[in-house]
C-alpha cells in the first residue's frame, strides 16, 4: 500500500506534452483518454486495469504524446507494485530507446538507476546507478525529475552506507526544491541518516517541518511515525513504552502455538497460530484468516500477500505452493523441512531459516535455491529498510546482523553492558533501524540503536492487565507501536 | 549715376521678388526726391525707370498700383514743368486708365489741374453696379470691388463678375460710355444650399453627416477672444436632413440637425460649446510618488487635478521602486479617483527567436497584457521604436537576453559577459524609468520565455508561458506574485507531533526563548494555549503566528509524570530567508520587492531581515559584491533557525566568490560553531560550513 501510494503520487506528477499537430488529433484524443483512464485506475488501486490501459496506449498509439508517459507508468508499476525488475527494466529501456527526448525520459533515467540499485549494491552497481541519476540534471536541467535524481543519488549513497556523502545531496534537494515532495523525502532520508549517525534528536525539527509543509501527505505521515519513534526512545522517560490498554482481537479470542506476529505495510496485524494466520485491522478487529494447519512461520510480501510455511513448503496466497530443494555437498539435494522463520528482501528474493541445515538460504520467488545466505542456525529473521537482516542465533543466543548479500555487518552478543539474553525469541526493526529483541525468559524487550548500543529496556513483567508474563512474539508498526503476544494471556497486547 | 546705381543694385541683389521690390522702391524714392526737389529733368528720367520697374512688378496689387499711379502723376507734372504738355497728358491718360478715381495730391498748378480734368473727361466715366444678392462678391476686370454702387471706370469695355456660394457665378461685359453713368445690374441664380456655421469658441471641428467639413477659425474682428468664430461655410449642401457635429477637445460636443428644404442659406450658430472638465484625485500606496498626467508632471501624490478634459488620460505615478500606469476615462463634471498601487516595473525591450503570432502584433504588447493581472509587478512594453533605439544605443541586438527554458543564454546572449549585462540592464531600465528590463524569446508562435533582469543584475529570472493558454498565463502570474514572508513569530520551542499523544510535545527549547527560565521542560506536552486546546504542533504554530512579537502566550503543559503546569512565554520574531539555490525562485523580481521594503523599513530587526534576504537575492543574480555589503550591515543574534550563523555562512560564500580566502575562512569557522539554519527549513549551516572549510583546506593557497 505504501508503494502504491508512492506510485500513485508519481503518476500524478507526470506532465504530458501537448499533441504535435492537428492531423493526429483524433488518435491523440483517444490516447489521452486511455491514458487518463489508466491514471484513474492507479488512483483507485486497480493496478491490473491500469496496466492494461497503459499498455494499450503504448501498443495502439506509439506516436502519441502519451506513449512515453504510459511506458514510464508501466515501468513504475513493475518496480514498485509488482516488483518485477525485468519487466520494469524492459519498459524503461524501451522508453529511453524510442522516446529519448520525451518529458518522461528524465524519470526513466531515475528509474533505471533505482533498478540498478535494487538488483545489486556492489560498488560497480552503485557507480552505475549514480551515473544514471547524474544524466538527468546534465541532459534535462529544467526537468522536474532533477529533484528525484538528486534525491535518489543521496539515497543510493545512504544505502551504500556512505552517509557523509549522501548528506549534501539531500541538502541540495531541500535547498533547490523546497516545495517539492522530493524535499520531504530528502528530509526523511536525512533524518534516518541522523539516527544512524547517533544524532537522533537533531532529526526532530526537520521531521516536524515535513508535517507543516506537506500536511496530509504520505511523507507527513511518515514524519509523524519517525518522530513518534524518536520521542519514545530518546525523550520519553523513564518508561518509553506503556501498555495502551488495547488487545488485538476480540475479548474472548485466545491463541496458542504461535508461529509469529507481523505488521504489514497497511498497518494490519497478522498472528500466526495453529489454525492459520489471523489478520486484524489496525484497531484490532479480525478481518480474515488464512487457514493453515500448524504453520511453522509466515511472512508478508508485495501487495500484502501472506506466505505461510508448513513442513518446509511455502504456500503463497492465491499462488501455487513452492517446495525448496537445497543442495547438500556430495549428496542428493534435500527438501526444506523445518523452517522457523522466513522473510522476503526488497528485491523479491526470500530468505529462509533452514533448521536442519543450521543456516539461512536465499531462494527466488519461484523457490529456486540461490545461495546460502548465512551460516547461522536462525530462530528468527527480520530485515530493516536498508535490507539488513538480523538473525537470532540459536547456538550463541546472540544476534547476527548481515547485509542483504549475507556479509556479516555486526553481532550483538548474548551478553553485553546492561543486558543478557536468556531466551531471545523474536526480533523487530522499526522504520529507523532500531532493533528490538524480545527475551521470553527475561520478560523484556531490549532496544538497540546505532552501533548496537542498548538504548533502553522495556520490562513490563507483572500480573496486572497489560503486564507481560510469557512474551513469545512481537511486531512493530510504522509508528513504533509494539504488538507483543504473551502466552499467558494468549493475546496480543499493544504498547505505545 | 542713377543708371550706375541701378546697375549696381541689380548686380548685387539676389534674384527674386523681394530683391526686385527693394530695388523698385529705391528707384521710386529717388525719383520722388528729385521730383520734390523740382529737378524735373532728372526726375523724368528717374520716374521713367521707376515706372518701368513698377510696371514689371507682379502681382499688380493695390500697393503697386498706388505707387504706379503716383509715379505717373509725378512724371506728368514733371513733363508739364519742362513744357512737355503732350507728354504730361499721355501720362495722365496712363494714370486714369490705371486709377480712374485718382485725384491729384498736394499743391498743384491750376494749369496742371485743368489739363488733368480735361484728360479725365476724355478717359474716365461712371459705372453704376447693382447686385442681387447684395452679399455676393464683386470684381471688375478681375479686381475685387468692395460692393455694389457707382464707381469711376475708364471709358470702354469692362468685365463685371459676381460670385457667392450656393449661386451660379455671373460674368457680364459692359461698355462704359464717356459723359454718362452706365448702369449694370447683376442677379445671381440660386443653385444650391449653404450652411454657415459659427461657434463660440473658434477652433471647433465640424462634421456634416459624419464627414469632416473643416474647423472654425477665430474671427478677424476679435482674434484670440471667446467671441464667435468667423463663419465656416459648407457649400453645395443637398436638400434634406443633415447632422452637424461640433467637437473640440475639452469641450462638450454639440450636435445639431439642419433641415435643408430648398436651396438657400442656412445658419447654424453661433453655437456655444461648454467646457468639459473633470477633477481627478490621485493617491498612492507609497509615499513620495511623482504624478504625471499625459506626460506632464503634476507633483507628488496625494494631489487633486481639477481641470482635466474629459476623455482618456494616461496617469502615471513613479517612485524609485515602482510605478503605476493606467489609462483613465473621465466624464465632464465628474470627480474621479485613482488609488495607485505602485509596483516594480520591467520594461520589455526586446523580442527574439521564432515567429510571432502575427506580423502586425507586437509580442511585447501581448505579454504586457497577459501579465496585467499581476499584483506585484508590471511588465510594460515601451514604444517599439524607443525600445529599438535604446538597444542600439547600448549596441545590443534583439537577442541580447535570449534564454532557453532552463535560463541558459542562447544566441548573442551567450556572448555577453556578466559585467556588460549588468551595465546594460541598469542603463536600459533607467532609460524607461523602470526597475528592470525584460526580453521575450519565442519558442513557438504562442509559447514564449520571458527573461527578467532587475537593474544592475546579470542573471535573469526565466518564466515560460503559453500566451494562448489562460491556465498557463495564470500559473506564470501566480509565480510572479508568489509572496515572500520575511519573518514569523515563535515561542522558541521545538515542538513535534507524536502519534497517540494529543497536543504538541516539546523536544527542544531555544536558548533565546523565555521558556528557559520557566518550568517548561523537554518532554512536556502542550495541551492548551491561551485557554484554547492545542491538538498538535501546527495548531500551536497557527495560534502563535496570530500574535505580535512581545505578546505573552500562556501554555498549559503536562509533564512526563502527568502533572499539569502553566507557563507564560513571550512571542519572539523569527527571521525567514529565501532559498539561496531554490529552483524557480524569481530572484530579480524579489530583489525589486526587497528594495522597496527596505526603503520603508524603520525597525532595525526588519531592516536586518530585509538586507539578509536582499543579500541572498543579490547572490542569486551573481552580484556578490553588493551581497557582501548588505550582509555586513545585518545584525541578528546567534539563535536556532535563521540567525547570525546564517549570516556568517553567507559572508563566507560571498568572500569565497570574491576571492577573499581569509575572510571566507573566518566566516565559515564562525558559522561552523553555530546552531543556525540556512533557511528556516534547514539545512544546518554548521554542516555546510564544515564542508566548506574542508574544501578550503584542500584547495591550493
Amino acid at each position: 500500500m505504501k508503494h502504491a501510494l508512492l506510485f500513485a503520487s508519481l503518476i500524478v506528477a507526470v506532465t504530458v506534452s501537448a499533441p504535435a499537430g492537428p492531423a493526429a488529433q483524433g488518435s491523440e484524443d483517444l490516447a489521452r483518454r486511455q491514458y487518463e483512464s489508466g491514471r484513474s485506475f492507479v488512483q483507485k488501486g486497480s493496478f491490473a486495469e491500469a496496466l492494461k490501459d497503459f499498455q494499450a496506449v503504448v501498443d495502439s498509439f506509439p506516436q502519441s504524446a502519451y506513449a512515453d508517459d504510459a511506458l514510464l507508468d508501466i515501468a513504475l508499476y513493475h518496480l514498485e507494485v509488482a516488483r518485477d525488475q525485468a519487466a520494469a527494466q524492459a519498459a524503461a529501456d524501451r522508453l529511453l530507446k524510442e522516446y529519448p527526448a520525451s518529458d518522461s525520459a528524465p524519470m526513466a533515467y531515475v528509474l533505471v538507476g533505482r533498478l540498478t540499485i535494487a538488483k545489486s549494491r556492489t560498488p560497480a552497481s552503485i557507480d552505475t546507478a549514480l551515473a544514471s541519476f547524474e544524466r538527468v540534471p546534465r541532459l534535462f536541467p529544467s526537468s522536474p525529475a532533477v529533484a528525484a535524481a538528486r534525491f535518489y543519488t543521496g539515497d543510493t549513497l545512504r544505502l551504500a552506507r556512505r552517509t557523509d556523502d549522501a548528506v549534501p545531496h539531500f541538502h541540495r534537494v531541500t535547498l533547490e526544491y523546497p516545495r517539492s515532495v522530493w524535499a520531504a523525502r530528502a528530509d526523511l532520508a536525512a533524518a534516518a541518516n541522523l539516527v544512524a549517525s547517533d544524532r537522533a534528536t537533531q532529526a526532530f525539527a526537520r521531521l516536524q517541518r515535513i508535517r507543516q509543509q506537506f500536511p496530509g501527505s504520505p511523507e507527513a505521515e511518515m514524519a509523524l511515525n519517525f518522530n513518534t519513534i524518536l520521542y519514545r526512545l530518546y525523550v520519553r522517560k523513564p518508561a518509553p513504552f506503556a501498555f495502551s490498554g488495547r488487545f488485538i482481537g476480540g475479548e474472548k479470542d485466545r491463541f496458542r502455538d504461535i508461529a509469529g506476529v507481523a505488521v504489514d505495510d497497511a498497518g494490519r496485524i497478522l498472528l500466526g497460530h495453529r489454525q492459520g494466520i489471523s489478520i486484524f485491522d489496525p484497531k484490532g478487529t479480525l478481518v480474515r484468516t488464512v487457514v493453515a494447519v500448524e504453520p511453522s512461520a509466515f511472512f508478508v510480501e508485495a501487495r500484502d500477500r501472506v506466505v505461510v510455511i508448513r513442513d518446509g513448503i511455502l504456500l503463497p496466497e492465491r499462488l501455487p505452493a513452492v517446495g525448496v530443494m537445497v543442495p547438500v555437498p556430495n549428496k542428493v539435494p534435500r527438501q526444506l523441512e523445518d523452517v522457523p522463520s522466513a522473510i522476503t528482501l526488497s528485491g523479491g528474493d526470500r530468505l529462509v531459516a533452514d533448521r536442519k541445515g543450521k543456516n539461512v538460504v536465499r531462494i527466488s520467488q519461484a523457490g529456486k535455491f540461490l545461495a546460502t545466505f548465512a551460516a547461522v542456525d536462525a530462530e528468527r529473521l527480520v530485515r530493516n529498510e536498508l535490507d539488513d537482516v538480523a538473525m537470532i542465533d540459536r547456538e550463541s543466543k546472540g544476534i547476527v546482523i548481515a547485509d542483504r548479500d549475507g556479509r556479516v555487518l555486526s553481532r550483538i552478543p548474548a551478553k553485553g553492558p546492561n543486558y543478557q539474553f536468556d531466551d531471545p525469541a523474536d526480533l523487530a526493526f522499526d522504520l529507523l533501524g532500531h532493533l528490538y529483541v524480545l527475551d521470553s525468559r527475561k520478560v523484556a524487550i531490549y532496544v538497540f540503536g546505532p552501533k548496537n548500543r542498548l538504548l533502553t529496556t522495556i520490562a513490563s513483567a507483572g500480573r496486572e492487565p497489560g503486564s507481560l508474563q510469557k512474551p513469545r512474539a512481537m511486531a512493530i508498526d510504522a509508528a513504533g507501536r509494539l504488538y507483543v503476544f504473551d502466552e499467558s494471556s494468549q493475546r496480543i497486547q499493544v504498547y505505545q | 549715376m542713377l543708371a550706375l546705381l541701378f546697375a549696381v543694385l541689380v548686380a548685387v541683389s539676389p534674384p527674386g521678388a523681394t530683391a526686385q521690390q527693394a530695388s523698385t522702391e529705391v528707384l521710386y524714392q529717388e525719383a520722388r526726391r528729385l521730383f520734390d526737389a523740382l529737378d524735373y529733368e532728372r526726375a523724368v528720367t528717374a520716374l521713367s525707370q521707376a515706372i518701368t520697374a513698377l510696371e514689371a512688378t507682379t502681382p499688380p496689387d493695390a500697393t503697386r498700383n498706388e505707387r504706379l499711379a503716383t509715379a505717373y502723376e509725378m512724371r506728368a507734372r514733371s513733363k508739364f514743368g519742362l513744357g512737355d504738355q503732350d507728354g504730361a497728358k499721355a501720362d495722365f491718360v496712363l494714370l486714369l486708365k490705371l486709377s480712374p478715381a485718382h485725384a491729384l495730391s498736394g499743391q498743384v498748378s491750376p494749369r496742371v489741374v485743368a489739363l488733368f480734368e480735361e484728360t479725365a473727361r476724355e478717359v474716365v466715366t461712371s459705372l453704376s453696379v447693382s447686385l442681387t444678392p447684395a452679399t455676393a462678391t464683386l470684381a471688375l476686370d478681375g479686381v475685387a470691388l468692395p460692393g455694389p454702387g457707382t464707381i469711376r471706370v475708364a471709358i470702354g469695355d469692362h468685365t463685371v463678375t459676381a460670385t457667392q456660394a450656393g449661386y451660379r457665378p455671373l460674368t457680364q461685359t459692359v461698355t462704359a460710355v464717356a459723359g454718362t453713368t452706365t448702369e449694370v445690374a447683376l442677379t445671381l441664380e440660386r443653385v444650391s444650399s449653404v450652411i454657415r456655421i459659427t461657434t463660440i469658441p473658434a477652433d471647433v471641428d465640424v462634421k456634416v453627416d459624419g464627414v469632416a467639413a473643416g474647423r472654425t477659425v477665430a474671427s478677424t474682428d476679435a482674434p484670440g477672444t471667446a467671441s464667435a468664430s468667423a463663419p465656416l461655410l459648407i457649400s453645395d449642401v443637398a436638400t434634406g436632413a443633415h447632422t452637424v457635429e461640433l467637437t473640440r477637445e475639452c469641450y462638450v460636443a454639440v450636435t445639431q440637425k439642419v433641415e435643408v428644404e430648398r436651396p438657400d442659406d442656412y445658419t447654424v450658430g453661433p453655437v456655444t460649446l461648454r467646457p468639459a472638465v473633470a477633477t481627478l484625485s490621485i493617491s498612492a500606496d507609497q509615499p513620495g510618488a511623482q504624478v504625471f498626467v499625459d506626460g506632464k508632471d503634476r507633483g507628488v501624490a496625494p494631489l487633486k487635478v481639477p481641470d482635466l478634459c474629459d476623455g482618456e488620460h494616461l496617469v502615471e505615478l513613479r517612485t524609485p521602486f515602482g510605478s503605476d500606469s493606467r489609462r483613465v476615462t473621465l466624464r465632464a463634471g465628474s470627480d474621479a479617483v485613482v488609488e495607485a498601487i505602485l509596483k516594480p516595473a520591467f520594461a520589455i525591450v526586446s523580442v527574439s527567436g521564432g515567429t510571432t503570432p502575427s506580423p502586425q502584433q507586437d509580442v511585447r504588447v501581448i505579454v504586457e497584457r497577459a501579465f496585467a493581472a499581476s499584483k506585484t509587478v508590471t511588465l510594460i512594453a515601451p514604444p517599439a521604436d524607443a525600445a529599438q533605439k535604446a538597444l542600439e544605443a547600448s549596441q545590443l541586438s534583439s537577442d541580447w537576453l535570449a534564454t532557453d527554458t532552463a535560463g541558459r543564454p542562447v544566441g548573442a546572449s551567450a556572448q555577453i559577459a556578466g559585467p556588460l549585462r549588468k551595465e546594460a540592464s541598469a542603463k536600459l531600465a533607467d532609460a524607461f524609468r523602470a526597475q528592470g528590463v525584460a526580453s521575450v524569446t519565442m519558442v513557438s508562435p504562442a509559447r514564449v520565455i520571458i527573461a527578467l533582469l532587475s537593474a544592475g543584475s546579470a542573471s535573469p529570472d526565466v518564466v515560460e508561458v503559453a500566451l494562448d493558454s489562460p491556465p498557463s498565463i495564470a500559473a506564470a502570474v501566480a509565480r510572479l506574485d508568489r509572496s515572500i514572508s520575511l519573518s514569523r513569530t515563535s515561542l522558541g520551542l521545538q515542538l513535534i507531533d507524536v502519534a497517540d499523544v494529543p497536543g504538541a510535545v516539546i523536544v527542544g527549547i531555544d536558548a533565546n526563548s523565555t521558556a528557559v527560565s520557566t518550568a517548561a521542560r523537554v518532554g512536556d506536552v502542550v495541551l492548551q494555549a491561551d485557554g484554547k486546546p492545542v491538538t498538535d504542533a501546527a495548531a500551536l504554530t497557527t495560534l502563535v503566528e496570530a500574535h505580535n512579537p512581545g505578546d505573552v502566550v500562556a501554555l498549559d503543559l503536562r509533564d512526563a509524570a502527568g502533572a499539569a503546569k502553566r507557563v507564560e512565554l513571550k512571542v519572539l520574531p523569527t527571521p525567514r530567508l529565501i532559498g539561496l539555490s531554490e529552483q524557480g525562485l524569481l530572484a530579480n523580481r524579489i530583489l525589486l520587492d526587497l528594495r522597496a521594503r527596505l526603503a520603508e523599513a524603520t525597525d532595525p530587526f526588519e531592516q536586518s531581515v530585509v538586507r539578509l534576504n536582499m543579500a541572498v537575492a543579490l547572490a542569486r543574480v551573481v552580484d556578490w559584491t553588493a551581497a557582501l555589503e548588505e550582509l555586513q550591515r545585518v545584525k541578528l543574534p546567534e539563535q536556532p533557525g535563521v540567525g547570525n550563523g546564517t549570516v556568517q555562512y553567507l559572508i563566507g560564500l560571498a568572500a569565497e566568490n570574491l576571492g577573499n580566502r581569509a575572510q571566507a575562512e573566518a566566516a565559515f569557522k564562525a558559522a561552523a560553531g553555530s546552531d543556525s539554519l540556512l533557511t528556516e527549513n534547514g539545512p544546518p549551516v554548521k554542516e555546510l560550513a564544515e564542508a566548506k572549510l574542508v574544501e578550503l583546506q584542500r584547495a591550493p593557497r
